[in-house]
């Protein structure tokens, strides 16, 4: 029997249902194209501002136990710079015809309010990207922005319905794991015309201290907490939007590192899986193995596609 | 289990090697090999990498870490106002070492692989803060059985005064030769930045001189001072050069010291890389990424056009 981890995603075929989230390993073409040829069938970048942003001082990371804290600060080189690396990704993609470093690209954007969401999303649209990300939910930014536009059903309809107006291109909502009801926020996703959803953006923030030092870690204090330590949040989160009802196509990340961890998150509900800190566990080389141990699995089940696993709780 | 530890101590010791350039050392008994680096924060903002240059006292006492410090910026300034005693916090050490001949690993290039530490004969050529990470490897050339006789070092500074480490390497019985070039203008000033004055064509010069018994360079510096000595190498010279690029997470995550086109990460496979890893750079010697990831040509940068 042929076992199969191809995929579909939004009308596009998929190598694999694993992604690169936004934030690892994406800031320039390279690192995107290496991940692609190592077996993502996806891949996001870092979420592009409309000016470039250097980020928070460092310490940006620290490893905590099961996982990481980061504080990166929302570093990019600005969304000209970014569409231009995605061109560059292109173009090496395409040059490479033997290997598989040709998967379609998740342009990620972070703004602060409605008007300047639309300003990015027309930029993405009119560029070579395959799907439109909205971060609206990063965690490390608040003492510049304040609370992250995920937490309000209104905010986030509101921004999905102007980005709709101007990308014909799928756009997919970053939703925030740090709110009372993120079924509710998923749901006002999807009526306000979502594509998909990609949840779960990092949890906390959290706060590690240096007790040397009488200090914290982190210059930025905080940081979103991510790695395998959040994956049973991000699976029930998962689940209970499945459970609500909701039937848009999900990206499932927070905490997979390994084929049974994506396992997992299939049956939660994900159709796709993203996987970042498991770069920092397993090396960029993680895409290849989780396919492997996917392909296994499948194998072990007598299942012919990742499909057959797909929401089955 | 947590891998990556930070280690929160005071400074045990600061040596002024020249009027920028200070030595910090720890107590902290870690396994360094020449070409890692740590990330050093002063919890004030800020956390940056260095080489370390030494893991032991004069007198051969172990357990402890330099690192030679370059006053450049906001940074490096905050730690030049420090003084023993005064707390920091480190991370590492990080990144893919030089290589010691009779340790060959998967990446090692045949020929180098078969070279025995009695006929190896390096250069080790290091321009302003890259010389410093040479030291240790001197020590590790010579632990390994490569006879001091064989090793030569250049050091390329932008004046007399900004040679490092002289008295170092031929404390170890390894003959030193200074290239300096005075600094009379803004390019050699921008130089060991990462542009190239005619601080590069002295190094070079220096190479060409004590090349030809040579069979492997070990360079370290401005990507410009590194390329620099490609020409001057006799042909087929295998070499390693140690990479700087913007580190920010250091454990392989972020993405911010990737090169381009591999995607290598400076901080993981890196900062030493070996020649069949460099001919494959794009960046080497024309750009790289700042803060933001932004891509500044070195062109630009000695036109003090920063960019983010
Ligand atoms: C692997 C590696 C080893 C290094 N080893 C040494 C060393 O042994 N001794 C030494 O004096 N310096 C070393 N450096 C350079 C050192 O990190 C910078 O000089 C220092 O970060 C400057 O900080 P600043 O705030 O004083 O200056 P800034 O004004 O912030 O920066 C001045 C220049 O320093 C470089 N720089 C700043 N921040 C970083 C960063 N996070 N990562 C990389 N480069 C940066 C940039 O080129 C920048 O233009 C090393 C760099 C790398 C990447
Ligand atoms: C270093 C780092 C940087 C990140 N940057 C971003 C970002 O720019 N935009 C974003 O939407 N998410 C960002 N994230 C969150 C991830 O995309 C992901 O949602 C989260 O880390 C959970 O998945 P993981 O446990 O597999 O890492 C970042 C995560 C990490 C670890
Ligand atoms: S600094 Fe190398 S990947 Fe982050």
């Amino acid at each position: 029997m042929k076992n199969e981890i191809r995929t579909e995603f939004l009308g596009v075929e998929l190598s694999s249902p694993l992604v690169l989230p936004a934030g690892v390993l994406d800031i320039s073409f390279s690192s995107m194209n290496q991940v692609s040829a190592v077996g993502a069938g996806l891949v996001t970048t870092k979420s592009l501002t409309i000016e470039s942003r250097k980020g928070h001082d460092g310490p940006v990371v620290a490893e905590v136990e099961g996982g990481m804290l980061n504080a990166m600060g929302l570093c990019n080189p600005g969304i000209d710079a970014g569409l231009e690396e995605l061109k560059l990704l292109k173009t090496a993609a395409e040059a490479d015809v033997e290997g598989p470093g040709n998967c379609p690209v998740n342009v990620s954007i972070f703004a602060t309010d409605v008007n300047g969401f639309s300003d990015l999303a027309e930029r993405v649209n009119n560029s070579e990207a395959d799907f439109l990300e909205l971060n609206l939910s990063c965690p490390n930014v608040m003492d510049e922005f304040g609370v992250p536009l995920a937490a309000s059903e209104k905010t986030v309809a509101e921004i999905i319905t102007a980005v709709k107006s101007v990308c014909v291109k799928p756009v997919i909502a970053k939703l925030s794991p740090n709110v009372t009801s993120l079924t509710r926020i998923a749901g006002a996703a999807a009526e306000a015309g979502a594509d998909a959803l990609c949840m779960i953006n990092t949890l906390g923030p959290g706060l590690e201290i240096d007790i040397e030092a009488g200090r914290p870690v982190l210059s930025n204090i905080s940081g979103g907490l991510s790695g395998p330590c959040v994956k049973p949040v991000a699976l029930r989160l998962v689940y209970e939007c499945r459970k609500s009802g909701l039937s848009l196509p999900i990206i499932g990340m927070g905490g997979i590192t390994t084929g049974e961890d994506a396992v997992q998150m299939l049956m939660a509900g994900a159709d796709l899986v993203g996987v970042g800190t498991a770069v920092y566990y397993r090396g960029p080389g993680v895409f290849g193995l989780i396919n492997e141990e996917l392909l296994s699995f499948l194998k072990r089940k007598g299942l012919e596609s990742i499909t057959d696993i797909n929401r089955i709780i | 289990m947590i891998k990556d530890k930070r280690t929160t101590l005071p400074i045990a010791r600061i040596v002024e090697e020249t009027e920028n350039v200070r030595t910090f050392t720890f107590r902290m008994d870690v396994k360094a090999a020449p070409g890692q680096f740590i990330m050093l924060t002063d919890f004030k903002g800020g956390e940056k990498p260095f080489s370390i240059s030494d893991n032991m006292l004069e007198d051969g006492k172990n357990g402890y870490l330099s690192v030679s410090i370059k006053r450049i910026g906001d940074f490096t300034r905050r730690l030049f106002d420090m003084k023993a005693g005064d707390i920091v916090s480190i991370r590492g050490p990080y990144g893919t070492p030089f290589f010691i001949p009779g340790k060959p690993d998967e990446k090692t290039p045949e020929v180098v692989s078969k070279i025995k530490p009695a006929d190896f004969r390096p250069v080790l050529c290091g321009g302003g803060f890259g010389l410093p990470p040479l030291y240790l490897l001197a020590k590790r050339l010579l632990e390994a059985g490569v006879p001091a006789k064989n090793i030569k070092a250049v050091g390329a500074g932008r004046s007399e005064a900004d040679l490092l480490f002289e008295q170092q390497f031929t404390g170890l019985g390894i003959p030193y030769t200074g290239a300096a070039e005075s600094l009379d203008d803004v390019s050699a000033a921008a130089s060991l930045e990462g542009g190239c004055g005619r601080i590069c064509g002295t190094a070079a010069e220096a190479l060409t001189e004590i090349a030809t018994e040579t069979n492997f360079v070990y360079a370290s510096g401005p990507d410009l001072m590194m390329k620099s000595l490609i020409p001057q190498m006799p042909q087929d010279t295998e070499y390693q050069f140690l990479f700087e690029r913007y580190m920010k997470c250091a454990i392989g995550i972020c993405g911010s010291c990737a090169t381009d086109p591999g995607g290598i990460r400076i901080c993981k496979e890196g900062p030493a890389l070996w020649r069949h890893q460099v001919e494959q750079l794009e960046d080497f010697g024309v750009y790289r990424r700042t803060a933001s990831g932004a891509i500044e040509l070195f062109e630009n940068r000695l036109a003090g056009r920063d960019r983010a």
